[in-house]
């Protein structure tokens, strides 16, 4: 189960699992925020590749608008996926 | 531990807890369950997405497996001809976003995380096998 939450303006709390099947409900959503974005990732608990394709998806939107995105409280083994996808190198990771 | 689920995303969620149960049976460290729900997942996925017409709808077997030091994860389906996922080619994770596309992330994490990769195809059932190193 997956929950996102528009806390204030341009920011938006993600809690549960960001997986397959929750995918093409996360990219709707944040496709309504048109940046810039900061993901609060405190209660994400698990993202596979489905999930990591909606964050570089929605990097590439923001940042074909001169927008930024920036991800926020990463759990270690969240934090471990980007780093094989490279994504570590190239997303504002705090 | 084995179970049968049909080749849909809805199938996700009672693998994750398939995951539980067989670590809590093999008294296994919960911390394992992120890598082997990722691993799962993404061969799973990868054969709901890209098999389309090779045994749709049918179920895909899931069989989890301890060995001394390693988990054995073996996903067998129904496919008419070979779809070996040991041969997609790697994703260069060093491109610029620009270039970056997310296909074969999921195989290039299945690579990370397993010391073994393997597949086989037989009579028209694939057979996808990889070998997870844990501590027991």
């Amino acid at each position: 189960m997956l929950e996102l939450k528009l806390l204030d303006e341009g920011t938006v709390q993600v809690k549960g699992r960001l997986d397959a099947a929750e995918a093409d409900r996360a990219l709707a959503t944040l496709n309504q925020v048109p940046g810039p974005l900061t993901l609060d990732c405190g209660g994400l608990e698990y993202i596979s590749s489905a999930g990591i394709s909606v964050i570089m998806q929605t990097l590439k939107r923001l940042t074909a608008h001169g927008s930024r995105l920036t991800l926020i409280g990463l759990q270690p083994r969240v934090r471990n996926v980007f780093v094989y996808a490279g994504l570590d190198k190239v997303l504002d990771i705090r | 531990m084995e179970k049968a689920v049909p080749r849909t995303l809805e199938s996700l969620t009672p693998l994750v807890g398939l995951v539980r149960e067989f670590l809590e049976r093999e008294h296994l460290s919960a911390d394992l369950a992120f890598d082997m729900d990722l691993v799962i997942e993404e061969l799973f996925t990868n054969l709901v997405r890209h098999s389309r017409g090779a045994g749709e709808g049918s179920d895909v077997q899931v069989e989890l497996t301890h060995l001394p030091g390693e988990v054995r994860v073996r996903l067998k389906a129904s496919e008419p001809s070979p779809f070996d996922p040991t041969t997609a080619p790697r994703v260069n994770v060093s491109l610029p976003i620009e270039q970056r596309r997310a296909g074969g992330l999921g195989i290039q994490f299945v690579r990370e995380l397993c010391r073994e990769f393997r597949y086989e195809w037989r009579d028209g059932v694939g057979t996808t096998l990889v070998v997870m190193g844990v501590s027991d």
